[in-house]
């Protein structure tokens, strides 16, 4: 019976519309996602089978989410200090000579 | 039997193994058998080229792929998109409440999105949602695809096999809901209250979902106005059509024009996204039924299936209920519709409309028994594949075949009372 069940699930059904139609309700109920196309940097132009393998690295994307919200982390906290910043240059721009 | 019939038998068993086991996809292997029946057709004498080449019924495909535009643009405008966020808004988070809303949506967007639209549509919903309050989604995805196979069932655009059946039984739209609405809705509850059963413990406890607004998720207001409208206009003209004289395909197609002209949608867009699969396979295998018909083959079998039911209006319609509700849980229901449609046209002498429902009934509720029964169920294991949920073959087997079962028990008491069969 396994045997059988694995042979249905080699069929290759297309799920394009499956993951469309997932991203739509993520970005109404769901976490939502983005896409980001990545050129491999000209300095490693000998890695390219290397680089399109890691597509499907899971432990590449643990890093990469790790990175992810490091970054967004720090660059949330930075955001308020720079606006800050910004704006009392804007009122010292504004006050009469 | 003489060798043209033998080999037209061949090539309609062969198309249809291929087909099951999809040894190559299914339109090929019924383009393959057209072939090959016109060909061997030709050499044998059996039809002409010129009689060949109206094997095709260009009514049916007319129907199907005016129905399949029409169901694009409303797909993209997000109308049933927002039914599904609705739904599950409505459910505040309560799991019971969600299967419910899950079940009844799915019943609901499969009468009008091809199945295996409406359930990706409906698969992402509930995946995005389980995730959400950390749930399994298997429950959601496999109950949706039971019920998204139901739906739809008592309409003649709900499935390719009732476009089959409508053209050939010459039924309206109005008839289709007369004779087959109030078993359908029994169904849906049946079914629902089998798959409640067999499921509630999976489901989890009750969770907050996030706030959101379901009017988000439409991007063009216009566009979805305008499909609102076009869907009105559309279902209105199906129910008279009879009455102002003019064909279901000619209202399909019809409307087909009016969407792509007001929707401002790129034409080119709509038309690859039509299921073209279906529409080669349902061409290619109507030449190889009208092959078999050459053959007076049909007409036999035709006459066989009334000796065997005694001539009994009672018996031809459990019969034919069961043997095509069984057939379809193993091949392809567009192919059981082809085949029986011809065979029901042969038979005079009793009110055939019991026979005809029977056949509607049997195409439509095979198509979820076993994970191999059709693409709607091979797609929801796939998509919980993805998603890192498994369900069993017997697993699924045991939910899909109970409720077939049900379905076909329930149905054979329904065509009795419904049509007076008895007595």
């Amino acid at each position: 019976m396994s045997k059988i069940w694995e042979w249905i699930r080699s069929r290759r059904r297309t799920l394009i519309k499956y993951e469309e139609a997932k991203e739509e309700f993520e970005k109404v109920i769901g976490r939502p996602t983005i896409r980001l196309a990545v050129e491999l940097p000209p300095s490693l132009e000998d890695f390219k089978e290397e680089f399109q393998e890691l597509e499907g690295d899971e432990e590449f994307m643990d890093a990469l989410k790790r990175f992810l919200e490091k970054y967004l982390r720090e660059k949330v906290s930075r955001a308020p200090k720079r606006r800050r910043r910004e704006s009392e240059e804007a009122e010292a721009s504004d006050e009469p000579l | 039997m003489n060798s043209a019939s033998t080999i037209f038998i061949v090539i309609y068993l062969f198309t249809l193994l291929s087909a099951a086991l999809e040894m190559v996809p299914i339109s090929v292997a019924a383009l393959l058998g057209a072939f090959l029946t016109v060909w061997f057709g030709l050499s044998y004498g059996v039809f002409t080229y010129e009689e060949a080449i109206t094997f095709i019924d260009i009514k049916i495909l007319g129907l199907l792929i005016g129905t399949m535009i029409v169901f694009e643009v409303a797909y993209r405008s997000g109308l049933f998109r927002l039914m599904a966020l609705y739904a599950i808004k409505i459910s505040g988070g309560d799991p019971r409440l969600l299967f419910i809303f899950v079940c009844l949506t799915s019943a609901a967007v499969s009468m009008f999105l091809s199945d295996s639209t409406a359930l990706l549509m409906i698969a992402a919903a509930a995946t995005t949602i389980s995730k959400f309050m950390d749930q399994n989604p298997a429950p959601y995805v496999v109950s949706a695809a039971i019920m998204v196979n139901l739906g739809g069932t008592s309409t003649l655009i709900g499935s390719v096999s009732n476009m089959v059946i409508g053209v050939n039984s010459g039924m309206s739209f109005t008839e289709f809901i007369t004779y087959l609405a109030p078993c359908e809705f029994i169904l849906w509850a049946l079914t629902m209250a089998v798959l409640y059963f067999m499921y509630k413990r999976a489901l989890g406890k009750k969770k907050v979902v996030p706030a959101y607004d379901p009017w988000e998720s439409v991007e063009d207001r216009s566009l979805f106005n305008k499909s609102a409208l076009l869907l009105v206009l559309f279902l209105g003209l199906f129910i008279v059509h009879d009455r102002l004289n003019l064909s279901p395909e000619a209202v399909a197609l019809g409307c087909a024009v009016l969407a792509l002209s007001l929707s401002n949608l790129d034409p080119s867009e709509i038309f690859r996204s039509l299921d073209w699969e279906t529409i080669f396979f349902l061409s290619g295998f109507s030449i190889i039924v009208k092959g078999l018909e050459g053959t007076g083959l049909l007409t036999n079998l035709s006459q066989t299936f009334l000796e065997v039911s005694g001539n009994n209006p009672l018996f031809a319609t459990v019969i034919l209920l069961w043997v095509s509700g069984l057939a379809s849980s193993v091949v392809s229901n567009i192919a059981v519709a082809l085949t029986f449609a011809p065979m029901i046209q042969e038979i005079h002498g009793f009110n055939t409309s019991a026979l005809w429902s029977a056949l509607v009934l049997g195409t439509n509720l095979g198509g979820a028994a076993t994970p191999m029964s059709g693409v709607v169920v091979v797609m929801a294991m796939n998509t919980l594949k993805r998603e890192g949920a498994t369900v069993s073959f017997g697993e699924f087997t045991k939910v899909g075949s109970l409720t077939t079962l049900i379905q076909l028990g329930f149905s054979t008491v329904y065509l009795i009372f419904r049509f007076g069969l008895v007595g």
